[in-house]
């Protein structure tokens, strides 16, 4: 795998059911979309109409929440054909999901949950990323997931184990920023280390994110504007892997479309600051700018919505 | 192990696994602000609780009717005796209504296991097979002597809902929403249909009721006009079909048989590039 091979894609929103109406009418200025997969894993219907519609004026990833690949069970071959012929479908920039583990015994927990970090689990989880792409005939990101336990059986730092995993996988990072932040405090680790270990030449995307402070934990409920720190850790993370395709996740108290735009605006200003600031000082930096792209031209005129609106799955 | 909040202590027991001598901690960090039960809690109620709101999204009479803390109570039996299997939450709900049909909840809504199946019937039509329908104009183009022998069915995103309760209305009302009436037990037919991708239901007399069911295994247009003037009052046969099929064409409830349809075919779709690489 290599991050020349993936483009670049600028800032994007998360597609979420509340704003079809608008972007299908409006056509709103945005780089690209990110879907969640399973939500268009159906046989027919308005769902994939939107998509259709939407593809034919932006870039589209598919961003998948049920792949499952740090499971102990075997792969689900019927999810993977799935997740092949939508791909061959809509032709997405590419295709991700979580390193974690979302069910066991064939059930379906519909959450993201961590891993041990071990050089077993590496070596099992890397080995199914491989039949996965082989399958699917191209590479996948993998995403570093939130988290609120770790395992004592684990033996290396969280870092430590999605750089192996992408290394023996051969496969890209998605890096949540948000997530980062969320469990530097449930785990009480540096961020910035973190994110400083991480290969640059791996990370293709990055997600960022609002959090709910409980306290005790934050907890990755994707309701919230990005908070202030992490915006600064995304500019960090910008400063070491240059302009990375950005995409701001929302999935609960759905905010305006215009909220959304404004926070992919953002992240796009301080990818360019970032590449200008580089380039005055004369230093090299990761090789990565965003090009500039032509916005669609905003249209008006709003139109009423169906009777029956399905939220669906979620991402993270 | 993981099935509804407040299970965590006691879920390991319940499943028959032994925890290790030392308990959670042995397999789950701990620290002062959190312990390991404490943090397995968080995935217990983010199992039960994103499972509850999807199921509150896609059953909002069942939930309505029986109020926020009963549902509640239903779902928690509901997750423990069908948890979900597939990779898409859309089908978390699909065994809602066989579950409900046995349970006691009956005896205070005896009507909530038909309320299920009827939210249910919306969320499947939503989801099924794209289908090319019958216009009326396509109609128009076919020679009306022909129309008898036309093979017609209706199309996968239509579903016939028998009921022994009024439901519709109740559905109905919770959803505009507005106070609702326990639906009466008297038998009604529902139904369920998808246009330009929005889902539609409406309650049908027995005439159309019994016109659907034979549509539903595909029929020709003849036969569908005998069963319809088999239950209208002498004379009225064909003015209660023309309407029928006046709204059945224009519902998109009707689509013709394969042996009738002529090719589709389908422009390919103008897509951007994907922007530079670097
Ligand atoms: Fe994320």
């Amino acid at each position: 795998m290599k991050r020349a091979d993936f483009p670049c894609l600028g800032c994007g929103v998360g597609l979420r059911t509340e704003h079809y109406d608008l972007v299908l009418q409006e056509k709103p200025a945005v780089d690209w979309f990110e879907v969640i997969t399973e939500n268009f894993m159906v046989a027919g219907g308005r769902p994939l109409q939107v998509l259709e519609s939407v593809r034919e004026r932006y870039p589209i990833v598919l961003h998948g929440v049920s792949l499952s690949i740090g499971s102990t069970d075997s792969l689900n071959r019927e999810y993977l054909a799935a997740l092949k012929k939508l791909a061959r479908r809509f032709e997405p920039a590419w295709v991700s999901d979580h390193l974690c583990w979302t069910g066991v015994d064939g059930r379906n927990l519909h959450d993201l949950l961590p891993l041990p970090y071990t050089s077993a689990v590496i070596r099992h989880v890397a080995d199914r990323v491989r039949q996965v792409q082989d399958t699917l005939e191209r590479p996948i990101l993998l995403e570093n997931v939130s988290t609120y336990m770790r395992f004592v059986e684990s033996r290396m730092s969280e870092w430590e184990f999605l750089a192996a995993v992408a290394q023996q996988a051969d496969c890209g990072i998605l890096l949540d920023i948000n997530n980062i932040f969320v469990n530097a405090f449930n785990h009480r680790f540096d961020p910035a280390r973190y994110i400083s270990s991480i290969p640059i030449e791996r990370v293709v995307q990055f997600h960022l994110a609002g959090h709910s402070d409980h306290g005790a934990y934050l907890l990755d409920t994707h309701d919230h504007p990005i908070r202030p720190e992490v915006w600064s850790l995304y500019e960090l993370a910008v400063r070491r892997f240059g302009a990375v395709s950005t995409l701001i996740e929302w999935d609960d108290n759905i905010p305006e479309f215009a909220v959304l735009q404004t926070a992919a605006k953002e992240a796009r200003r301080i990818c360019d600051s970032s590449a200008a600031n580089e380039r005055e000082s004369g230093t090299t930096d990761s090789g990565r700018t965003f090009a500039k792209t032509s916005a669609p031209a905003l249209q008006s005129d709003h139109g009423a919505g169906g009777r029956c609106v399905r939220a669906g799955n979620r991402g993270s | 192990m993981i099935t509804a909040p407040e299970g965590v202590a006691s879920a390991p027991e319940t499943e028959g696994r032994s925890l290790p001598a030392g308990g959670l901690s042995e397999i789950i960090v701990g620290d002062e602000r959190l312990g390991p039960a404490e943090r397995l809690a968080i995935y217990a109620d983010a199992y039960f609780y994103r499972l509850l709101e999807c199921l509150k999204d896609d059953f909002p009479t069942v939930a309505g009717m029986v109020g926020a803390e009963r549902f509640h109570e239903l779902i928690r039996g509901y997750l423990a005796a069908c948890p979900p299997f597939h990779s898409s939450v859309v089908y978390a709900g699909q065994f809602l209504p066989d579950f409900l049909r046995g349970h006691r909840a009956l005896e205070q809504w005896p009507f909530l296991a038909e309320v299920a199946r009827l939210e249910w019937s919306l969320i499947e039509v939503f989801q099924a097979p794209d289908a090319v329908t019958l216009k009326a104009q396509d109609l128009r183009a076919i020679a009306s002597e022909r129309w008898p022998e036309l093979h017609l069915r209706t199309p996968p995103a239509l579903r016939l809902v028998d009921c022994r309760w009024r439901v519709a209305e109740a559905l109905r009302a919770i959803r505009e929403p507005k106070e609702w009436q326990a639906p009466e037990p008297v038998a009604q037919s529902v139904v369920v249909w998808r246009l330009n991708g929005a889902v539609y239901y409406r309650e049908i007399a027995l005439a159309e009721r019994n016109a659907f069911s034979l549509l539903a295994e595909g029929a020709s247009f003849a036969a569908v006009c005998e069963r319809v003037a088999a239950v209208c009052p002498e004379g009225e046969a064909i003015g209660e079909i023309n309407r029928m099929l006046e709204r059945w064409l224009g519902d998109g409830c009707l689509m013709l048989e394969d042996k009738n349809l002529p090719p589709q075919t389908k422009p390919a779709a103008k897509r951007p590039p994907d922007g530079p690489t670097t």
